[in-house]
């Protein structure tokens, strides 16, 4: 479905991507783990339009849609939640909603409904100023305003960064709902504990190089990836 | 009430032109867009109607609606290539765009016109502008129909104004606002919603031009300088952008300040600059804020209910 070649991104001088290749199957959930300045958030911002390539394909559904503005690529059907949530603090939980229908065209009122059975808590704070909600809340914003688009691709950036753990365990609740749903994900995460539990299939970056990849479990396993990654529990 | 008119009608109506040049600059700031370009499309507007007027003969409502499609003409191409930048870095291309507009006024007979000296040729007539003759208002209902014209453009711009907020659009423009690459995320093109928000920007100040050639009666290009520019800026910023009501009355309160303190003479410039500093200080969002009013009128009831002055607590809980 969607398939990345060497892709090579640089900001002024600085090179933070050199030659990024992933796919992802359509119905799967992928993940894309690695430390901090990797090149995951570089990754998913040069899919999404944010960024350009300086060279490389990105592939989506036949199509090679880099270097497109981001408002096209969404309109193929390739949503992104951002990083740090990006909710339009003093617009309300209704209004952000409803821009995220933007690029749909016809009635949402029922994808409205949806979203708000899905997130109870957004449907009882609609009217409220979205920067009011708190993390938890306003991520859930962010994936549901993602979800009222009807992506065929959602991209998922750091969706536990700065929540409480008890917090986290809902989100990964949420996006292990959405995978049942065969909804096509590509999750970057820092959590690479959590992420390669609920992924099929998983990238490690390094460097803005991927370093390994593999179906989840198998990774999981990785002596090398537990050491790097994971941490060990000792006894 | 015509005596009323007798003393204060011409402040009356350029307290309405500046009102709607108020409303004009408060659309690209809703969509986060800092833009000094309001000037320079008054200029064209109301030169517009200098023109058609002494050469043509041409009614208002015509020369209205040239100048705003001759704004939008111009606003189009222009805004595809300064609304690349952002911030204070638009702010300074825009506020070179009036200079550009003032320059060619100031000179563009002198190209026109070339060496055959030809006079029809002679277009803005340079730094000496342009005279329309005199006209006597009619009076309807003891209001001279300048002022109605006025305010009736006045109102088609608030009523346009509040439902283009009201619909998608004042979504967008506030998303952009907000957050330009949230809202490109979400699929919003932002480019042309910047440049729609630029043209009818340009377009409004262009109709503020336009009407108020025949009041000013002399047109001239050091009318549309960059403190001109800077002045709408100031009653957007008086009056703050939240509401539609935000700049209606930044714009009347600084357009009525000259008459109001007149008292103060020489002085009157510094209080006028005090006034802005203050408000900006203890009310950055404008005195046309309605929280800041919600606020206060809760604060007041619960003052006049206790007979006590209230703390914060009970006003701030107070739905």
């Amino acid at each position: 479905m969607l398939v990345l070649r060497d892709l090579h991104v640089r900001y002024g001088a600085i090179a933070a991507l050199h030659g990024v290749s992933l796919q992802v199957e359509s119905g799967t959930v992928v993940a894309l783990v690695g430390a901090n300045g990797a090149g995951k958030s570089t990754t998913l911002n040069t899919i999404s339009g944010l960024l350009r390539p300086q060279r490389g394909t990105i592939t989506f559904d036949g199509e090679d849609i880099a270097g497109w503005r981001p408002d096209r690529v969404v309109s193929r059907g390739i949503v992104q939640v951002p990083e740090g949530r990006q909710v339009l603090g003093p617009l309300t939980v209704e209004e952000n909603l409803r821009l995220g229908a933007y690029s749909r065209s016809g009635s949402i009122e029922a994808d409205l409904q949806a979203v708000y059975r899905q997130f109870p808590r957004l449907d009882e704070r609609r009217q409220q100023p979205s920067g009011s909600l708190s993390g938890g809340e306003q991520q859930m914003l962010a994936i549901g305003r993602a979800l009222i688009a009807r992506p065929r691709l959602l991209m998922m950036d750091e969706p536990s960064l700065g929540l409480a753990p008890l917090i986290v365990q809902d989100v990964f609740r949420i996006i292990e709902t959405l995978k049942e749903q065969r909804t096509t994900i590509l999750l970057v995460e820092q959590n690479a504990r959590k992420a390669l539990q609920i992924a099929d299939y998983a990238y490690v970056i390094e460097g803005g190089m991927i370093v390994r990849e593999g179906p989840a479990a198998a990774l999981r396993d990785d002596p090398a990836i537990v050491e790097a990654y994971l941490g060990r529990h000792r006894a | 009430m015509l005596d009323a008119f007798v003393v204060y009608g011409a402040a009356i109506n350029f307290a309405l032109i500046n009102i709607a040049l108020a409303l004009s600059i408060s659309v690209t700031l809703s969509a986060g867009l800092l833009s000094l370009s309001n000037a320079g499309f008054m200029a064209i507007g109301a030169y517009t109607t200098a023109i058609l007027a002494t050469k043509t003969g041409a009614p208002l409502w015509l020369s209205l609606a040239v100048a705003m499609v001759a704004a939008i003409a111009l606003a189009i191409p222009l805004g595809a290539v300064v609304l690349r930048l952002r911030d204070v870095y638009l702010a300074i291309a825009t506020i070179g765009f009036g200079e550009i507009v003032r320059i060619i006024i100031l000179n563009g007979d002198k190209l026109l016109r070339g060496a055959s000296g030809d006079s029809r040729l002679i277009v803005f007539n340079g730094a000496e502008g342009i005279t329309l003759p005199y006209r006597d208002p009619g009076v309807l209902l003891g209001i001279p129909d300048t002022t109605w014209v006025l305010l009736a453009y006045v109102a088609a711009l608030v009523y346009f104004l509040a439902s283009m907020r009201r619909s998608r659009f004042g979504r967008i423009w506030a998303s952009i606002r907000l957050d330009e690459s949230a809202a490109a995320t979400m699929g919003i093109n932002v480019v042309s919603y910047k440049l729609l928000a630029f043209a009818i920007g340009a377009a409004m100040a262009a109709g503020a031009g336009a009407l108020s050639a025949p009041i000013i009666r002399v047109i001239d290009p050091n009318n549309y300088m960059f403190g001109r520019a800077v002045e709408i800026l100031a009653f957007a910023i008086l009056g703050g952008t939240a509401h539609w009501s935000g700049p209606i009355i930044g714009a009347a309160v600084l357009s009525s300040l000259p008459e109001t303190l007149r008292f103060l003479k020489d002085q009157r410039d510094i209080a006028n600059g005090l006034i802005i500093m203050a408000s900006i200080i203890w009310l950055p969002r404008g005195i046309g804020d309605p929280s800041f009013w919600r606020t206060t009128v809760a604060r007041a009831r619960v003052w006049l209910v206790s007979g006590a002055p209230a703390s914060h607590e009970p006003a701030e809980r107070d739905p």
